[in-house]
């Protein structure tokens, strides 16, 4: 088959092609509706935790109110809870400002390809631990909420109480962060394929980009993992100690 | 009430240019049909996907810079929403040519076979190597294709000789399997 040939049958294709022809008014209403891509969806994730993590620390004010006369140590841990998230969702936002420049569509295949994967292999797995993090705050500052609610003050807990607090906890920060992983990892593997098809030396340098962004990160990584363990503790200690 | 003003102006200029814009789009929409149709293989699939491309389209309009032509940025956006969306690969190829809406030229058998056949071999491809056929087949320059992938012409002139000779592989095998 010469090229020549091949252009023809191309040329002829157009009026086999099963093409409806969208009205203006069509293509108008696609333009308002929602993305499906893995962009838009991570997008999306991103700001969802935050405006949960944010109301997490509405919830946290709400209760260091509510046990401010009553339980002291109560009172200082939740306006330490909603002080912690701040930094969370001002690292969130930073992720998610720098993600739009990535979702760029405008820019060439393999410098599109190259910027989501650097971001997906390296940013993005620090912003799954950031938005699995929103568990502890939500799940703690809920159960003081629920405590004042039900009982007027934070209730004596046995160990048994606090051993399935932190089991639902653990669970759902690591159920998070695994199911968020998934999502992106087929989509990480469909890139790299991508970039390897493209040309076999692309995806070294993208290798060699990603190395460099992880070592840039992992100060970020490790601050990130201490306020996780860190919080985590705290609670353990706070429920301890009025369950003693 | 100054503010409500201008919000109200803004908010219809936005929706004048996206009125505009969606207008600018059904004029190229075959640019995108050929898109989909080598991307995609069931008509839903293709709808969802010209549907996404629109979309991106009109997210990234604000990057097109006039020095460009509006085809070759069309072209890098709709390809690139292409390659970027993942779906899982269903294993049946279909070809579903034509539906009542389409208006049935006079062509004869072997036309619509020959079509057929090539649309199956650009199916076997991977997703780069679909586009560059692609802007190849559309009569695009080496360096247009080099410029909307992102990579050198030379690179480009050595990945065609290998994409034809697989397109060629494929149409013998098949109609081997045929015959």
């Amino acid at each position: 088959m010469n090229d020549n040939k091949l252009k023809d049958i191309w040329s002829k294709a157009e009026n086999f092609r099963d093409t409806p022809g969208y009205e203006s008014d069509t293509i108008e209403r696609f333009l308002t509706s929602r993305s499906n891509s893995i962009a838009e969806k991570i997008t999306r994730m991103l700001q969802f935790d935050i405006a949960i993590k944010l109301l997490a620390a509405i919830v946290f004010t709400i209760n260091a109110i509510l046990y401010f006369n009553i339980q002291s140590i109560v009172f200082t841990t939740c306006l330490s809870g909603a002080a912690l998230i701040i930094p969370f969702v001002l690292f969130e936002l930073r992720i998610l400002r720098q993600f739009s420049g990535i979702s760029d569509y405008g820019q060439s295949t393999k410098a599109k390809l190259s910027a989501m994967l650097t971001f997906l292999r390296s940013r993005f797995f620090i912003a799954i631990l950031s938005i699995s993090s929103t568990n502890l705050f939500f799940f703690y500052s809920g159960l003081l909420f629920y405590f004042f609610i039900v009982y007027g003050h934070l209730r004596q807990l046995d160990n048994m109480d606090i051993f399935v607090f932190s089991i639902l906890c653990i669970i759902g920060i690591v159920m998070n962060f695994v199911i968020n992983y998934t999502q992106v990892r087929y989509h990480i593997k469909h890139l790299e394929a991508c970039l390897s098809d493209l040309n076999d030396s692309v995806l070294s340098v993208v290798s060699i980009n990603i190395e460099t962004q992880q070592k840039q990160d992992r100060t970020i990584k490790l601050l990130l993992g201490v306020a996780l363990i860190l919080g985590f503790v705290l609670l353990i200690a706070i429920l301890k100690k009025i369950g003693m | 009430m100054f503010c409500d003003q201008r919000f109200r102006n803004l908010k219809m200029k936005h929706q004048q240019n996206r009125k505009e814009f969606s207008k600018l789009i059904e004029k190229n929409q075959r640019i995108i049909h050929k898109i989909t149709s080598i991307y995609c293989n069931s008509g839903d699939d293709r709808e969802d996907l010209f549907q996404e491309i629109c979309l991106q389209l009109w997210n990234s309009y604000g990057s097109f810079r006039e020095d460009s032509k509006f085809s070759t940025w069309m072209y890098r956006v709709a390809l690139n929403t292409a390659i970027s969306n993942v779906r899982k690969k269903k294993n049946n190829f279909s070809f579903e040519p034509l539906n009542e809406y389409t208006r049935l030229p006079l062509e004869s058998d072997d036309d619509k076979e020959n079509v057929k056949l090539l649309y199956k071999a650009v199916s076997m491809l991977n997703s780069i190597d679909k586009a560059i056929i692609l802007l190849w087949l559309e009569e695009k320059n080496y360096d247009e294709i080099a410029s909307i992938i992102g990579t050198t012409k030379s690179n480009i002139s050595v990945k065609l000789v290998r994409i034809k000779r697989k397109l060629e592989e494929i149409v013998n095998n098949t109609i081997k399997q045929e015959s």
